[in-house]
């Protein structure tokens, strides 16, 4: 099978919190993308604006046949973002070493677990690292 | 040369958007329906080139617009879009001329991919057919005129053409099915996996005969992948 390798890009976010969802929203907004969200709660889906366009599925990613089912052999991306860390590892431990998605990125809520990231190859991306630096930029730069 | 018009008819609004955002920037006309309902009136009044149906919608669901349409004579062109991880009911579709299926999600190149097939099959002469693709293109078109002897010729050219590839096989096998031998049909779908150990249509196929018990309902015509159904989640 090969990957779709035009212009667009073919992705699959797990997760549709707030995070996910505003991603996939975002990257739908973008005509030559084709996004695909899955979650296990359907109401998760509620979360995306109405101009989403993209596919949703209601599933649980850690089960292999789901991402199956989200053609991800045929991903360009995959991004984790539900608010469990070790899942997020372990589903991006999948798309990357079974599936060879090309870009795996996980979302970490425990900093301290970069490391087993960076091990497997997997970008990530942590929110409480990211707004702390924010914050402290903020705090030096106001700082008297 | 003028637009080709598509009717999308699917519930979701998400994937209506996505289909029409893909067609539209390769120059096509995009009209919507939300329902079979819609779908039917719409296509009852005014000629589309192609319609694309979602199969799993509330109220009149996909096979049975499909059957309105036929029984009243409309005889469109239609993809036919499947939900994930279900399997095609292709050879009910089939019967009633509709061989192009694709499986969500997919990507917009999919999508653009199968319009141009459905649209280039209308223009294949028999007479000027060459290659392997306009070889099993023709076959396909045969099947939806109900010339199944003629597919089946052509089906078997197309084999010589290409030794290599497993779509023929898996599209004796559904006809086989079709008409109630299963034993060949298993053969075909055989021959297909020989052929390419991966080719999803006929591994569903031949899983659907042999173990599960045989059930006309199900064959899977191939062309786009299709998954297996989600029979044993929670």
């Amino acid at each position: 099978m090969k990957r779709e390798n035009s212009e667009g890009k073919y992705i699959i976010i797990i997760g549709c919190g707030r995070l996910g969802a505003y991603l996939a929203s975002t990257l739908s907004e973008s005509k030559q993308n084709s996004v695909v969200v899955i979650d296990k709660k359907e109401e998760a889906f509620d979360r995306l604006g109405s101009s989403y366009s993209g596919f949703t599925i209601v599933a649980d990613a850690s089960e292999i046949e789901t991402l199956r089912n989200a053609k991800i052999m045929n991903a360009d991306v995959l991004v984790a973002t539900t608010n469990h860390d070790n899942t997020n590892i372990m589903i991006a431990q999948i798309a990357k070493s079974f599936f060879n998605v090309p870009k795996v990125i996980a979302r970490l809520t425990e900093p301290a677990k970069e490391k087993v990231y960076a091990e497997l190859g997997i970008d990530t991306i942590s929110p409480t690292a990211l707004s702390s630096m924010e914050f402290y930029r903020i705090i030096m730069e106001n700082g008297d | 040369m003028d637009m080709k018009k598509i009717l999308v008819i699917d519930d979701e609004k998400n994937i209506r958007t996505l289909v029409r955002n893909c067609l539209q920037e390769s120059a096509y006309e995009v009209d919507i329906a939300v329902n079979g309902e819609e779908g039917y009136s719409k296509l009852k009044e005014s000629v589309y080139d192609v319609a694309l149906i979602d199969i799993k919608m509330p109220g009149i669901s996909g096979l049975e617009l499909l059957r309105m349409l036929r029984d009243n004579g409309i005889q469109i062109d239609v993809v036919m879009m499947t939900a994930y991880g279900t399997v095609e009911r292709a050879v009910e579709a089939m019967k009633l001329g509709a061989i192009d299926f694709i499986s969500k999600p997919f990507t917009p190149d999919e999508i653009r991919r199968i319009i141009k097939s459905v649209l280039d099959r209308k223009l294949l002469d028999e007479s000027t057919i060459e290659t392997f693709p306009e070889t099993l293109e023709f076959a396909k078109s045969c099947i939806l005129s109900k010339d199944i002897d003629k597919a089946v010729i052509y089906l078997k050219k197309a084999m010589g053409l290409d030794l290599d590839s497993p779509e023929p096989h898996n599209l004796l096998g559904v006809i086989s099915e079709m008409n109630g031998d299963v034993l060949k049909a298993q053969q075909h779908y055989r021959a297909a996996i020989a052929l390419d150990p991966t080719h999803k249509a006929a591994n569903n196929n031949l899983t659907r005969t042999v173990i599960d018990g045989f059930s006309k309902e199900d064959a899977d015509l191939g062309k786009t992948l299709t998954e297996k159904p989600e029979g044993n989640k929670k």
